[in-house]
């Protein structure tokens, strides 16, 4: 090769690693492509695991009726326990209190549907979570001062309310809705311990935020729990779970509200992404007993 | 053994792709001018980039799923048969930075007409490796995947213009989270229940010398 291809084959390579050290995202946003779900499932074991949580993750059809949503709520809670009775946390989807959006009237419906942190939707579930003995997580459209939340509350044993975690990275169907989103603060970073679980509460999209992300990375998270409202079908790998290091449990909705379809895909997975149980295409619930190693 | 199936599956397709160069080293003795290119895909390298969310999630498609600076690098051994390397390094997002490697063979169907100036079908295939690195939790998920290429190459002076197909068949997948054993899985598609079958695009601007 003459010493002037050389020359230029030298500076090619060199730009190419400068590209490589400034390829970057300026924003807040993670944009995940299908890249990030390519692989095998890998074989992850918490045979050894010191810590566990019997958990249970819903897909549930919500309907447009807040009351008969928190009905259905308390049912479905009360069901799964009497399927498996040693289940000590119940995750339900992303505002499941109503539908996720109405196309035809955003704001006004979910202020309709909209409820204090207590009110009575809280006090409802909180009752069946006592009579369980179980903590349950559901998504509800929060109202505080006027300003509407895409907030998820978990509820304890006990029928206190042991966290409230605000949307922080609320989407354009968010802001239709009037929604408001949590300020990047400390405040909006929202951990509880359970079984001395680490747990991270967030909502939706909420895993495209690389300031949360981190903030749960940073803190090692070490159990996700993820209501949304999504229309994506079942994955073969779960990229969340990756994202954090964390096991996930991802609740969801079903059936069609307008024009949209919810998928009802819902599952648990482990921190290696690995799908342990769930599925797509129906309303239902499944547990797992999570081991934390 | 512990991962039998794997590693004959791997040996299998190794043997297979390099069984003819070393054939073709030892029986041709043509010498051909300007056997060796180097190259990259343009298309690849916006996608280490701040760009828009909706083009960003599904356009690494149409560029091979190859992200940011990237170097595609081949030799001609036979006038209608090359080996090619490609090499891709880039942040894929904020969380993640990915390496990969390719290695494989070209077959032009149309003998001599790729080192002639003209232009030609091919038939490849390869072995893909890569790095997926979570920049937060510091931990690696490795894999390596065989794929198939069918492709067109224009040659211009001393510029090839590539434009192929690949469609991935197998990964073999490892992390370096603990408790966690390797995988081995069919992969025509990342997400089946999305799309059963999902080959990417490559187009590579190569120069010969």
């Amino acid at each position: 090769m003459s010493q002037i291809l050389k020359t230029k084959t030298a500076r090619f390579l060199t730009l190419l690693l400068l590209l490589s050290l400034f390829s970057c995202q300026k924003d807040d946003t993670i944009v995940q492509s299908l890249f990030d779900l390519s692989g095998a499932p890998l074989k992850y074991d918490d045979s050894e695991a010191n810590r566990h949580l019997n958990v249970v993750s819903v897909s549930m059809i919500c309907s447009k009726d807040k009351t008969e949503n928190t009905e259905t709520i308390c049912r479905k809670a009360t069901e799964a326990k009497h399927a498996y009775p040693n289940a000590e946390l119940i995750l339900f989807g992303e505002s499941v209190l109503g539908w996720y959006i109405d196309d035809e009237n955003p704001e006004p419906y979910q202020r309709s549907i909209a409820e204090t942190i207590p009110g009575p939707a809280t006090d409802s579930i909180a009752q069946t979570a006592r009579k369980l003995n179980c903590r349950i997580g559901f998504g509800m459209t929060e109202i505080n001062s006027g300003k509407l939340y895409n907030s998820f509350v978990l509820v304890d044993p006990e029928g206190e309310i042991q966290a409230v975690h605000r949307k922080v990275n609320i989407t354009p169907d968010d802001v239709l809705n009037g929604i408001t989103p949590a300020a990047k603060v400390d405040s909006s970073v929202t951990m509880v311990q359970i079984n001395n679980i680490k747990v991270g509460l967030i909502i939706c999209a909420d895993v495209n935020g690389f300031w949360l992300t981190k903030q749960l990375t940073n803190r090692n998270v070490e159990l996700i729990l993820h209501p949304m409202a999504s229309e994506v079908p079942m994955f073969a790998i779960d990229a969340v779970s990756r994202q954090f290091n964390a096991w996930e449990v991802f609740a969801n909705r079903y059936g069609n509200e307008l024009e949209r379809a919810y998928s009802g895909t819902a599952f648990i997975a482990d921190p290696a992404g690995t799908i342990r149980v769930g599925d797509s295409g129906r309303e239902d619930f499944y547990y797992c007993k999570i081991g934390v190693n | 053994m512990k991962h039998t199936k794997q590693i004959t599956f791997a040996i299998a397709f190794l043997v297979f792709m390099f069984n003819n160069v070393n054939q073709s080293f030892a029986q041709d003795t043509t010498i051909h001018a300007a056997r060796w290119y180097i190259g990259t895909n343009p298309l690849a390298i916006p996608m280490g980039f701040s760009i828009k969310a909706e083009i960003k999630r599904f356009a690494p498609i149409a560029a091979g799923n190859e992200y940011g600076a990237n170097l595609a690098g081949g030799y001609f051994f036979r006038p209608n048969q090359s080996v090619e390397g490609r090499l891709s390094l880039s942040n894929i997002h904020q969380v993640a930075f990915v390496g990969q490697f390719h290695l494989g063979t070209n077959y032009f169907l149309q003998k001599n007409k790729i080192l002639n100036g003209q232009k030609g079908w091919y038939v490849g295939g390869y072995a893909k490796y890569w790095d997926f690195y979570n920049r937060l939790t510091q931990v690696h998920f490795h894999n390596i995947s065989p794929y198939l290429s069918l492709g067109y190459t224009k040659a211009m002076n001393r510029f090839l213009f590539d434009f192929r197909l690949n469609q991935t068949l197998a990964v073999y997948s490892w992390s370096s989270l603990e408790h966690t054993r390797a995988g081995i899985d069919w992969m025509l598609s990342p997400w089946p229940e999305f799309i059963p079958v999902l080959p990417t695009l490559t187009l590579t601007v190569s120069y010969k010398f």
